[in-house]
């Protein structure tokens, strides 16, 4: 397993945001968390990102504690937020350039290139990113996320804002990267149609629990995840 | 270290490209190159000899120059940390491979050396001046180590300030009357004889501040701006741990 999580739990000003979440993602896969709004899919990934701190419980990165080696784990593994961490006074090859100089990478141009051309912003790279396109914007800090080949990355609603043709183009990307490098990813949304074009494998979030966890093919995921938005 | 240097480069990169950094600058140099002016007029003959410098224009342009660290450094500390949150950039940095402390800590640095290298603007002017007569050049550096320490005592206030909100309206509304409390307290030693009063006009950057202005660096007040900031640097610290933040 790539990641094993155990009895991950946060709370935010005594409400408590995650209840006890086990779960576990292989390598070379791509893993949705369903849920609707408030059903603690970012905090995970904040969490699992080295963004926050969980108040308990273990994560285990292949056979490494989180929070002994946050440092050295902290370059095997990407984020994409939901909010794009994009400085709107950088072009996209300053803020990589950026980001790679500060995972201290040996070869930076070779880096550049290689997110770049993955990405697919070589055209814009020299604009500032305030002038950017939300696609553009998108694939820029997806590009951020896959500094210094990570083995995991997470995209925190990462089709939030694009149209239907960016979302498709972006689908392609995800499996292509996957496909050419064996990353995993670990996706957060609360449409069921984007997990399904992407994923393996579901988590159903609601209230900080996971109410169900099945494959992507399972008759009962729609069905599940339909009375849990009821529910909510 | 070498992460703490690449915060550094970022931050001051970063201020390098707004315009409005060069409109204040400019604005800032002018007010300062005023300052000089009028206190050079208020003296006959300023450089007929060093000494004249300890009570004259000088010591008023260093505090006048502190004052003006005061009034404007909020401008810069604000945006530190609020700025990249409401911006959503402390995400990106705080999920790199690299420790919050060195951010905070780069951030500091940056803004230390911003913020002194503005307020002393006016040793072009003292540089020019000394075309003209006798310039006390160890007085007057006695005074840039009060400003760097000045300097980085602001810093670190403003950075703490800018870390408990993601308002930059809030932040500056903060930093601007925080600052100058910390200028205006030091009247209350010649106001009151309380002894809680007077022990709060210890805290007062201007006494400390006096000295070096005067030419004397006092190791004492040396160390009141060093634990000034440092206090500060490790309260931003806990705050961003006590936010969950690693």
């Amino acid at each position: 397993m790539l990641l094993t999580v155990n009895n991950l739990t946060k709370s935010f000003s005594g409400k408590k945001i995650l209840d006890n979440l086990n779960f576990k993602i292989p390598k070379s896969s791509i893993v949705g968390f369903l849920g609707p709004n408030g059903a603690g899919k970012t905090t995970t990934l904040r969490i699992l990102s080295g963004f926050l701190k969980q108040d308990n419980g273990q994560i285990q990165f292949k056979d490494k504690n989180y929070s002994e080696y946050s440092h050295l784990i902290k370059n095997k593994i990407g984020y994409l937020p939901e909010k794009l961490p994009l400085y709107s006074n950088m072009t996209p090859r300053e803020q990589i350039s950026l980001a790679i100089n500060l995972h201290s990478i040996k070869n930076p141009e070779q880096e550049y290139e290689r997110v770049a051309e993955l990405t697919k912003i070589k055209k814009i790279s020299n604009r500032l990113n305030k002038f950017l396109s939300r696609g553009f914007r998108q694939r820029v800090a997806l590009a951020l996320s896959l500094i210094g080949k990570p083995e995991i990355v997470f995209l925190d609603e990462p089709t939030t804002g694009l149209d239907p043709e960016q979302i498709v183009n972006f689908e392609k990307t995800i499996k292509d990267i996957k496909n050419q490098e064996g990353t995993s990813f670990v996706m957060s949304s609360h449409r069921l149609e984007i997990i399904q074009q992407l994923c393996s494998r579901a988590f159903i979030l609601s209230g900080g629990k996971i109410k169900f966890d099945s494959e992507i093919k399972d008759k009962n995921l729609k069905k599940i995840y339909l009375k849990t938005i009821k529910e909510k | 270290m070498n992460t703490v240097k690449k915060i550094i480069t970022k931050e001051l990169q970063g201020h390098n490209k707004g315009v409005s950094v060069w409109i204040g600058l400019i604005g800032l140099l002018l007010i300062q190159g005023y300052f000089l002016t009028l206190n050079l007029m208020n003296y006959s003959d300023p450089f007929s000899t060093p000494g004249n410098w300890n009570d004259g224009p000088m010591t008023v342009l260093l505090l006048d120059s502190c004052f003006l660290g005061v009034l404007f450094s909020p401008f810069i500390t604000i945006s530190t940390i609020c700025l990249e949150r409401k911006e959503n950039t402390l995400e990106f940095l705080l999920s790199q491979p690299i420790k919050a402390s060195s951010i905070i800590l780069g951030k500091l640095i940056a803004s230390t050396i911003l913020i002194f290298a503005i307020l002393s603007l006016p040793t072009i002017g003292i540089v020019w001046l000394g075309k003209f007569g006798v310039i006390d050049y160890g007085h007057y550096l006695s005074g840039l180590i009060g400003l760097i320490l000045l300097s980085f005592a602001l810093s670190g206030l403003g950075i703490f300030i800018s870390s408990i909100t993601e308002n930059l309206t809030a932040a500056f509304s903060i930093s601007f009357p925080v600052f100058l409390s910390f200028w205006f307290i030091g009247f209350l030693e010649n106001t009151n004889t309380n002894v809680l009063l007077q022990g709060l006009a210890e805290l007062g950057f201007q006494k400390k501040l006096a000295n070096f202005s005067e030419g004397v660096v006092n190791p004492e007040n040396v160390l009141y701006f060093i634990f000034f900031g440092l206090f500060w640097f490790l309260l931003t610290k806990k705050t961003m741990q006590l936010r969950g933040w690693k």
